[in-house]
């Protein structure tokens, strides 16, 4: 057995300098500067103002979390604010074969509760993944793990059916949170995760109170904070409380009354302005997401890959940034954002550029011409209509009715459905659909590419109802594969052949994640690669 | 009066099940599977069909209504999908914060309006008339979404007087009070000016000057007391409109009420809190006009209930 040990610290600077070349941000290397010449003080409460409601915090019982999850549990892995997987609560090595797997725990880590951690709750937490009568949404990330086997209380072993190097993205996220069995078990599964939790995070749960806030307290027994933060003793904050604000104007005016000392997504126009307000630091982080131009590539004449190419020609994602984001967003050339830099694929910036010229030439090849005159292509005898789904979504209805435009320019006449979000769903789900506006956040976007795009996938994950046998092959040897870089490797070709060729996604941007922080908030420094901030560095100036 | 009390509540009980029944097949309507809302859209078939089952939705729709409404009678009205809570938790938590701010909003609506509309009824046609006017006029056209930011621009971000958001203290209260509250100002403040003008010219009040009375009785005491009546009936509308209608000011304000549980159970497809709170403002409409019905006769003692009527 070879071992494969990993360690994770990264210089501030070199985050810094990983986030500011992304971003282009000039905010953030000045803000977090700032921050490292202050002393921690310990104490106070932090006001947090989320975007997003607060929901069960049982990964077992939901597919969306909330940022407190994050701080409630930890996991086996986590990743470095520079992307890379490193251990948490455990030391990992896997054999050469890539096919066994051992987790060394951490000694003397203790839940909430107070019982000890062992690697009973960390074979009942595998079980609990793969159970095939489970309501648990990324069962398939857990699919290849074959037998679960606790040597002594510190050690898991863990055998795989075949080499599987996404099972350290699994593990790293907060859906493979490692919860006490005995607590989980005693309450139900219905009933944990919502008035009561027992992990082994640096907060613990005090309130929740849905519709108004949840509230997590210091756990004064924490000392087992990954190994890239700088505080590794218990949080310096003695609690956070989450409010949510459905509205981004509210949100807004909330930390500018003072109510609120971090808010996430501020009314996009008003960002420039709080950045001038001496009381505030903006911190703009990529987020890893992507909207897209998606297409159903069954439904005619989208069916035609050359019908897809040309709405890419027509994509122009400069004045898209521009005008609709106010500057807060990254022109898309792949659904895997550019942060993710082992796995990008640089060259799809080239593929199909902005060019309503090729657009025209590739529509009339597939048979789409204006032949009346009237500026707008036929499709079987009469004007081609296309309809092109939206989600009552105010962001994706305004990248609708820009898409609407730009395609009109090489003569499409695209008409705009708005529907509600989960009718948009079943629509795709049953594949009455041919070209929609859509997106997706998710910080494993090679997950995302096989969940798109792999036949097997479909109707449920791959609505694009891409059939393509040599995609298919590549992504059997992304899931089996058993390193990063072979991974990384599948990864790069399915891009090449998704944004080169098939053209069923249209990448058009990333958007940015913003946080809106009062100047009395110091230490917190965004990582881009996870969904959820961390709080342990935190600190509150008095 | 007991009887007729007895009557109505008795008649609210089918009134209940009709809309209990209709908010259950109008849920049921909807294009969206509540399977994928627990299991997450990268659920495999199979992980549906377990959560359909689970859910009772593999049942025919009778028999998902007859299984509700009995949880329903013995006080379960099943988990809330996004937080796992239970429903009933949910409103008990959420439903004493959105009367608290109706009852604030509809008093201060209604001490400032009716004064308002009297004061303009007597001073009919003079500044003071189109003033107060003008204001009703005012409050009726802004939207209290944009009434509302504008208030917590000027008093919260600007002068700091007040919160802008959240609650707990009585000055939490008082933007989101006038906010939800004005609307109602300037329609009571119309009704009462029509309505007193309307008594003035009856014969009783003629006659009443023609005594010698003063003015301020008159109006006060005699006329006042007549004019009330049809703004009672009014006040039964907005019990209820201000439970539902509170939608919009709670979610500017972030107040942890119905309304705001309302719009993010429908925003987040939480079946079983969209429905249980619809029947709820159901219920509500219907409490509120027995309660007015009952106020009604209090104002006006030609008003005689009898069951049979």
């Amino acid at each position: 057995m070879s071992s494969n040990k990993r360690t994770g610290r990264i210089s501030r600077r070199n985050f810094i300098k990983s986030v500011a070349v992304i971003t282009g941000s000039a905010a953030l290397p000045g803000a977090a500067l700032r921050r490292a010449q202050a002393q921690p003080v310990r104490g106070g409460t932090l006001r947090y103002g989320l975007s997003a409601e607060p929901r069960r915090m049982n990964q077992l019982n939901t597919t969306w979390m909330t940022d407190a999850t994050q701080h409630l549990y930890d996991r086996l892995v986590t990743r470095s604010p520079d992307g890379k997987y490193v251990p948490h609560l455990a030391e990992w090595s896997v054999t050469d074969d890539q096919l066994t797997w051992t987790f060394k725990l951490k000694p003397n880590v203790k839940f909430h509760s107070g019982e000890p951690l062992t690697s009973e709750a960390i074979k009942w937490w595998f079980e609990q993944a793969r159970d095939p009568k489970g309501f648990y949404g990324f069962k398939g990330s857990y699919a290849g793990v074959r037998e679960i086997t606790t040597p002594d209380p510190l050690t898991t072993v863990v055998k795989t059916e075949y080499p599987s190097a996404g099972l350290l993205f699994i593990l790293y996220t907060v859906y493979s949170s490692i919860h006490n069995p005995k607590t989980y078990d005693k309450l139900g599964k219905d009933a944990y995760g919502v008035n009561s939790v027992d992990g082994t995070g640096a907060f613990k749960l005090k309130e929740f109170t849905p519709g108004n806030r949840l509230i997590i307290e210091r756990n004064d027994d924490y000392k087992w904070a990954p190994p890239f933060a700088a505080n590794q003793g218990a949080a310096y904050l003695d609690s956070i409380v989450y409010r949510h604000f459905a509205d981004d104007a509210s949100r807004t005016a909330a930390i500018e009354a003072g109510d609120m000392d971090i808010i996430v997504q501020p009314n996009l126009a008003d960002v420039d302005r709080l950045k001038q307000n001496a009381n505030f630091t903006v911190i703009s982080k990529p987020m890893p997401a992507t909207r897209t131009v998606f297409f159903n590539s069954e439904a005619k004449p989208w069916s035609d890959k050359r019908v897809r190419q040309a709405m890419a020609h027509a994509i122009q994602r400069g004045p898209i940034i521009d005008r609709l984001l106010f500057g807060h967003g990254v022109a898309a050339h792949s659904v895997v954002p550019p942060m993710f830099k082992e796995m990008f694929l640089a060259d799809t910036a080239t593929y199909f550029p902005y060019d309503i010229r090729k657009g025209k030439e590739l529509l009339a090849a597939a048979g789409l011409e204006d032949k009346d005159g009237d500026g707008f292509v036929e499709f079987e005898g009469k004007v081609w209509e296309p309809e092109m789904l939206v989600a009552a979504v105010s962001e994706l209805n305004q990248l609708a009715q820009v898409v609407q435009a730009q395609a009109g320019r090489i003569g499409i006449k695209i008409k705009i459905t708005q529907l509600d979000a989960e009718s948009v769903n079943a629509r795709t789900l049953s594949g009455n659909f041919g070209i929609l506006t859509g997106f997706y956040l998710w910080d494993g976007p090679d997950t995302i590419l096989d969940w798109w795009m792999h036949s097997g996938n479909i109707p449920s994950t791959n609505r694009s109802r891409t059939r393509d046998p040599q995609v298919d092959a590549v992504i059997e040897r992304m899931r089996r594969a058993g390193t990063m870089e072979a991974r990384n490797g599948a990864t790069l070709d399915l891009q090449k052949i998704l944004h080169g060729d098939l053209a069923t996604v249209i990448p058009v941007y990333h958007p940015l994640d913003t946080y809106v922080i009062s100047k009395k908030v110091q230490g917190y420094t965004p990582n881009p690669y996870t969904l959820y901030p961390r709080m342990h560095d935190v600190w509150l100036t008095r | 009066m007991t009887r007729y009390l007895i009557h109505r509540s008795l008649f609210l009980l089918p009134m209940m099940l009709v809309i209990s029944a209709l908010v259950f097949v109008a849920m049921r309507m909807i294009p969206v599977d509540p399977a994928e809302l627990v299991v997450g859209p990268y659920a495999t078939a199979e992980q549906r069909e377990l959560a359909r089952q689970k859910l009772g939705l593999d049942k025919p729709i009778i028999a998902q209504y007859g299984i509700y409404l009995l949880n329903a009678l013995q006080g379960d009205l099943g988990r809330s999908f996004k937080s796992g809570k239970e429903v009933t938790a949910l409103i008990a938590d959420t439903l004493p914060n959105t009367l608290l701010l109706g009852s604030v909003a509809l008093t201060f609506a209604y001490l400032l309006a009716i004064p308002m509309g009297v004061l303009a009824a007597i001073r009919q046609n003079t500044l003071i008339d189109q003033g107060a006017m003008t204001i009703a006029l005012i409050g009726i056209s802004v939207p209290n979404f944009w009434l509302g930011l504008l208030l917590i621009l000027t008093f919260a971000v600007g002068l700091r007087w007040l919160p802008a958001t959240g609650s707990g203290t009585w000055a939490h209260l008082v933007l989101p009070s006038i906010t939800l509250g004005l609307q109602y100002t300037a329609i009571v403040a119309r009704m009462t000016r029509s309505s007193v003008l309307e008594v003035l010219r009856q014969d009783y009040v003629r006659a009443l000057h023609a005594k010698g009375l003063e003015r301020r009785k008159v109006v006060y005491v005699h006329a006042l007391k007549n004019a009330v009546i049809p703004i009672i009936s009014l006040m039964g509308l907005h019990i209820s409109a201000v439970v539902g209608g509170s939608v919009i000011v709670e979610t500017i304000f972030a107040w942890p009420g119905t309304g705001q549980l309302l719009i993010n159970s429908i925003i987040g497809r939480d079946f079983p809190v969209v429905q249980a709170v619809l029947t709820l403002l159901g219920a509500t409409v219907l409490l509120a006009n027995l309660l007015a019905d009952v106020l009604y006769t209090l104002a006006d003692p030609r008003i005689k209930y009898s069951a049979h009527r």
